[in-house]
């Protein structure tokens, strides 16, 4: 393992959101007078409605940066998960008794088959018998579970370049 | 037994419910079990079929056929708002209303409008005086409420795994531990048969996808809200614009599941 090649790994970068929640985040930024009380034009005083309406854009952006910063937090996550993709394959006889522990079923639920491929090729397979011989039945769906499991993580990339680009859109200011 | 595909959340109604899922009516007794477990913030799609398999792989046919074309249509959203852009009126005293933007008045763009201006109004400082102002305040206010709801259930969605589970006329066949990634753990009643594998095998590809498509909405709602943002003027028009692409993308959706439950005739 010594002379194995480090594997890069694909990175996303969000952007921070910005702060809209000032007057106007691409205003030079000047010394603000220390409690100060903006002068607000007449046509600008406070009808009730408005203070409604500004507090809403309040509470979607700062949604917005809560979001925006989870899903940054689930992107680094997720892709230090890619590095192997892992699937199990269990049979049970009364699954409503089974339970689910530490991303394991456990129980009365039997471990048929398990797969697990990792980024650079390395796969290790459990191949499920039955009397000496391979369950083909279990074997089969196991298979087409791993496939399609394969196809569900290239679709997450996808999505995540999507998402990421789409925060870069939106909080990259109009020229 | 019509089939069902339910998806339920805990502690909400699932927003932005896309092809063949629906809010989940109530807790099923069958996940009594697991309750003590893992699964407190796990969501739930679940897919009741009829045990008769011809009728089991018809309910599923139409299912696929709902995520796929709910996903061209969120597909489409990008364009269709740039052709809706390009026919903004030139001027200051530009009205965001229908005729203006010549768009039909019960088309997902008029409804779009009607947020818009409440976003400009904002934007601009401008106290208007409707008389009818929380009407007027209302449509902006509860797409704003509820994408916020939606990007607070997205979160949860993302931060946990998701169960599967396909019950035959409520016998319970698979559940399947999911999580983003694709990782996932599977446990099936040890009798059934390769169809019945197969059934629960398509059922789990059919709220995977949509599970993805929930993201995808997120992303064009977002990407959506930059397009309208040309219509506004400040640096937060993207923002203010938010509420208006979420009602938009969710009218679209809305129209198409509406569209194939009747062609379809389920």
């Amino acid at each position: 393992m010594a002379n194995k090649k480090s594997t890069q790994r694909p990175t996303a970068d969000i952007p921070a959101a910005p702060d809209f929640q000032s007057a106007d985040s691409t205003t030079p930024s000047v010394p603000a007078p220390a409690a100060s009380t903006p002068s607000v034009p007449a046509s600008d005083v406070d009808y009730g409605m408005l203070d409604s309406l500004r507090t809403g854009q309040a509470n979607v952006t700062e949604a917005m940066q809560k979001f925006v910063q989870k899903l940054g937090d689930y992107l680094s996550s997720a892709l230090d998960d890619a590095t192997s993709l892992e699937v199990r394959t269990y049979v049970s006889e009364d699954i409503n008794g089974v339970t689910y522990e530490k991303g394991q079923f456990s129980g009365n639920a039997r471990l048929r088959a398990m797969t697990r491929v990792n980024i650079d090729g390395d796969s290790l397979v459990c191949v499920p018998e039955t009397d000496g011989e391979v369950d083909t039945a279990v074997w089969q769906i196991h298979m087409d579970m791993v496939r399609q499991a394969h196809e569900s993580r290239a679709e997450l990339m996808k999505t995540i370049v999507s998402a990421a680009s789409s925060l870069t859109n939106l909080f990259t200011p109009k020229a | 037994m019509p089939a069902t595909f339910e998806l339920s959340l805990p502690d909400s109604e699932p927003l932005g419910l896309i092809g063949p899922w629906e809010a989940a009516s109530q807790k099923p007794v069958a996940f009594d079990a697991m309750s003590a477990v893992e699964t407190s913030d796990a969501p739930v799609w679940r897919v009741n079929l009829p045990a008769d398999e011809t009728d089991a792989y018809r309910a599923l046919n139409d299912a696929e056929a709902k995520v796929i074309a709910a996903e061209s249509a969120l597909q489409e959203v990008p364009a269709r708002l740039e052709s809706f852009a390009n026919r903004q009126p030139k001027g200051e005293t530009v009205s965001f209303d229908v005729a203006s933007f010549g768009v039909g008045e019960d088309s997902p763009e008029a409804s779009m409008l009607d947020v818009l201006n409440q976003a400009r109004t904002i934007e601009q400082g401008q106290a208007v005086s409707y008389g009818i102002g929380e009407v007027a305040n209302e449509a902006w206010e509860q797409a704003k409420v509820q994408l916020e709801a939606f990007l607070g259930q997205l979160q949860k969605e993302v931060l946990n795994f998701a169960w599967v589970e396909t019950n035959l006329e409520n016998q319970l066949l698979a559940r399947t531990a999911v999580g983003w990634s694709g990782d996932s753990n599977t446990v099936w009643f040890d009798q059934a048969s390769v169809e019945q594998l197969n059934v629960h095998r398509r059922a789990l590809h059919v709220a995977v996808k949509s599970r993805a498509l929930r993201m995808q909405m997120f992303t064009t709602v977002t990407g959506g809200a930059a397009k309208l943002s040309l219509l506004l003027t400040t640096p937060a028009g993207a923002v203010l614009a938010l509420p208006a692409a979420w009602k938009y993308v969710n009218e679209i959706l809305q129209q198409v599941k509406t569209y194939q439950t009747l062609t379809q005739g389920g």
